[in-house]
């Protein structure tokens, strides 16, 4: 499978991501006058300037191909055209009108490649009246009302420090995407896809959407409480910014939580006997579980917790999570080598197929590494074309 | 009409973990047939789940259980019981994929391992989603979306701003690892078929719901390997900088991470004075005079509504928006006119408003055929249709309970 991609930023990398590194030739175009913010991100203290050293740009990128091509220019859109009849899919997450603007929609790609599967990823959608909205992931998942179930009780609304939306859009394109071209192989057709970030979020938060389509009633914010499951909560470790997270559904897991903790006379109260009695008395038994975590280091305790039957698990930072021997045992993280930083850790990938050999990790692409590569060995350009589209300044 | 994606796609769904459920739901919308196996006494646990129609609980009534089982078919079965296994290797013997949430112990122990399947059925795509996958000293632990959260590295994310160490981490009271895990299954679902449709092997795809959030937080947490010193922790004052700040009748979301945007956003202000006399451009400057830019930027806003903020900052494309309400979201012109909504006919629940999909298929677009199944609603149609049973033997297996 081989991948036109127009891609940027973080939603459309982050999917494409994922095809590579199921081994799609995934072919990025990039070009000097449109080049990935996160090359030009945020760098460790004493590196040296260039496009090539953002973290978050190469693990994004990794095992993509990198072709330099000005798709403002005539001679950059033929190029365009001609690769993507040599593509099996395209994905883009520029905003709505620009690839149309440039003669590179849909329309114009299915035009020369009939059987093109082709993507396209935007904030709040490719139609409607609010189309042209600027907005990161972190404030989309704001307007699509996610922003409005997070927060501690009676207090105001809260935000994930993080650009959430955007994953949740790459996981679902990367589903799309894949089911198209499975579709493609049965009927020989093509077709466009259009994927919204805005109501990508709305699917994945199907508790408070119905609340309101079903009752009219705004879902109240209430901390980690989730009825009737108590204990429910985050609890403070023995050590400081420490946290661990206990979750209990049955009575098995409560006797078993019980069990752990030596069954003090507390848990014998009736205000704790059952389901019920726990969910309304969460307050007094979140201070009674509060107190015997607060002793205990939450590492050691998710992991007797566990053994018991009981749903744990401390805070992990990224500290925590490269260190972890579970995630170790799985290989999950990864070292892959690269010409500029040298060899880096990295994040593996998020599903294992245990037949398809996986390809090797490869590191991101330098920007415009494989100009020539690609010119030369897919579209049969000659030595003297290549120099003449240089020169043109379509490769720039 | 035009056909559907995935027709012809024969899907078994066993186990009752929600991302095999949404997983499952993925595939059915897109024209898979999904038989849903629930257990035959109690069913699915999401058939308890709030809200319920008419505010009665009830196995039918379960909005949640609706929006994740539409376009699934429904069919009791009890795979503790040897019987009920062999009727389920009878399914599996026309299965193209069976979506299982059981975790290693619990199918090794019932049998039903890859080991197992991969033998018996060797064109079978097993996908198997778990808290932490398949191997692994924790492949057993439970997990949720609480712990989840915690254990990919997003708790620390959340809430933005630094509460001080003494407020606890807070999740989303939204099933967010249960949907980025269950698509994300989904999509390797999919090449796992096109390889088998390639070279006439199945193979069991696991997905471990830690990892997928931990990939989605992964150029977050890439920093790490390229400045070791640079650790998320909640006081992290970069983390101020995406806090909600509150205006006249609500709160607005507002990130400014390019110097023009900033431009733009002075010009609108009128060129305030304060602004010149601090540094604010640029993640450091933004980020060290955080709170002084906050307070400005709120006090600013105060007497505006969060709608005027939006557009008038969306006219300098300034990326701000609106913190909504569920119900301001679902009233926006935006999710209206693009008809998001799909309203499900339920015969017990009546008539209900769900989220659509997520994306837009030009040839053969996501269809809400059918309502979720009632408990065993579908036994009789696969079991003697499908499988060939004979009515004696179907009313037997109800008899033992095995169905």
């Amino acid at each position: 499978v081989r991948v036109l991609d127009f891609t940027w930023v973080w939603a459309g990398p982050f999917c494409t991501q994922l095809l590579a590194d199921l081994g799609a030739q995934v072919i990025k175009v990039e070009s000097e006058r449109r080049i990935d913010n996160t090359r030009r991100g945020r760098l460790p203290n004493g590196t040296p300037k260039g496009l090539n050293r953002n973290a978050g740009h190469n693990q994004l990128n990794r095992g993509k191909w990198s072709i330099n091509c000005d798709l403002t220019r005539p001679e950059g859109r033929e190029i365009i055209l001609r690769l993507a009849s040599v593509c099996d899919a395209a994905v883009e997450n520029f905003a709505p009108r620009v690839l149309p603007a440039l003669g590179l929609g849909y329309a114009e790609l299915a035009e020369v490649s009939p059987q093109i599967v082709m993507l396209s990823m935007s904030g709040l959608g490719a139609t409607g009246p609010l189309r042209d909205t600027v907005l990161y992931g972190n404030s989309q998942l704001a307007m699509a009302g996610m922003g409005s179930l997070l927060g501690y009780t009676d207090g105001p609304p809260e935000n994930i420090a993080y650009a959430h939306g955007d994953p949740v859009n790459s996981y679902h394109a990367f589903y799309a995407i894949l089911a198209a071209l499975w579709s493609r192989a049965r009927t020989g057709r093509g077709q466009h896809i259009e994927v919204s970030q805005l109501e990508g979020l709305m699917a994945t938060m199907p508790e408070g959407v119905l609340e309101v389509t079903m009752h009219g009633r705004e879902p109240v914010r209430r901390g980690n409480d989730r009825p009737p499951m108590a204990p429910h909560n985050e609890y403070h470790g023995r050590d400081p910014g420490s946290w661990l997270s206990i979750a209990v559904r049955t009575n098995d897991e409560w006797d078993a939580l019980c069990a752990v903790m030596g069954w003090p006379a507390w848990t014998e109260q009736p205000e704790f006997a059952d389901r019920l009695s726990r969910w309304r008395n969460r307050a007094d038994l979140d201070r009674y579980i509060a107190e015997w975590v607060g002793e205990h280091e939450v590492h050691t305790l998710a992991a007797t917790l566990q053994e018991r039957g009981v749903d744990a698990a401390p805070m992990e930072t990224v500290r925590d999570l490269v260190q972890d021997p579970h995630l170790r045992d799985r290989d999950f993280f990864v070292e892959i080598d690269h010409p500029e930083t040298g060899p880096k850790g990295a994040i593996g990938r998020p599903f294992g197929l245990t037949r398809s050999a996986m390809p090797p990790y490869r590191n991101a692409a330098l920007f415009g590494e494989h100009t020539d590569t690609v010119l030369r060995d897919l579209l049969g350009c000659a030595d003297d074309e290549i120099y003449r589209l240089r020169a043109s300044g379509a490769l720039g | 009409m035009p056909n559907a994606a995935l027709d012809g796609l024969k899907i078994l769904e066993l186990g009752e973990d929600a991302a095999g459920a949404y997983c499952a739901k993925l595939l059915a919308d897109l024209g898979a047939e999904v038989i849903k196996v629930e257990q035959p006494a109690h069913g699915d646990p999401a058939r308890s789940l709030p809200p319920f129609a008419g505010d009665i609980a009830g196995p039918d009534r379960s909005g949640v259980f609706l929006y994740l089982n539409s376009n699934k078919l429904g069919i009791t079965l009890d795979i503790e019981h040897p019987s009920g296994r062999t009727i389920l290797f009878d399914l599996l013997a026309s299965s193209d994929v069976l979506i299982e949430t059981l975790g290693p112990a619990r199918a090794t122990a019932l049998q039903l391992d890859y080991k197992r399947l991969g033998q018996q059925f060797p064109e079978l795509v097993v996908t198997s989603i778990s808290p932490y996958g398949q191997s692994g000293r924790h492949s057993n632990w439970k997990g949720g979306e609480l712990t989840i959260w915690n254990a990919s590295g997003y708790a620390v994310l959340t809430p933005a701003g630094a509460h001080g160490e003494e407020e606890p981490p807070l999740h989303t009271q939204s099933a967010q690892v249960a949907s980025l895990s269950g698509a994300n299954a989904a999509g390797a679902t999919m090449a796992a078929l096109l390889d088998r449709d390639l070279y006439g092997e199945g193979q069991q795809v696991d997905i471990s719901e830690q990892e997928t959030m931990i990939a989605a937080l992964a150029p977050q947490l890439a920093d790490h390997f390229y400045e070791g010193n640079v650790v998320w922790s909640r006081t992290h004052p970069r983390l101020n900088t995406m806090k909600f700040l509150p205006c006249k009748d609500g709160y607005v979301s507002l990130l400014l991470t390019q110097p023009d945007q900033w431009d733009r956003m002075q010009e609108w202000m009128g060129n305030p004075e304060w602004l010149s006399s601090i540094e604010y451009r640029g993640t450091q400057g933004m980020t060290q005079n955080w709170d002084v830019i906050s307070f400005m930027l709120s006090e600013w806003f105060s007497d505006k509504n969060k709608e005027e903020i939006f557009r008038e900052g969306q006219a300098r494309h300034i990326p701000i928006g609106p913190v909504n309400s569920i119900a301001e979201a679902l009233e926006s012109p935006q999710i209206r006119e693009r008809e998001f909504m799909a309203t499900v006919r339920h015969p017990v629940a009546g008539e209900v408003e769900l989220p659509g999909a997520p994306y837009r298929f030009s040839e053969t677009p996501w269809r809400l055929l059918r309502p979720a199944p009632g408990l065993g609603e579908h036994n009789q149609t696969i079991y003697q249709t499908r499988l060939g049973y004979g009515r004696e033997q179907v009313e037997e297996l109800y008899e033992t309970g095995i169905i």
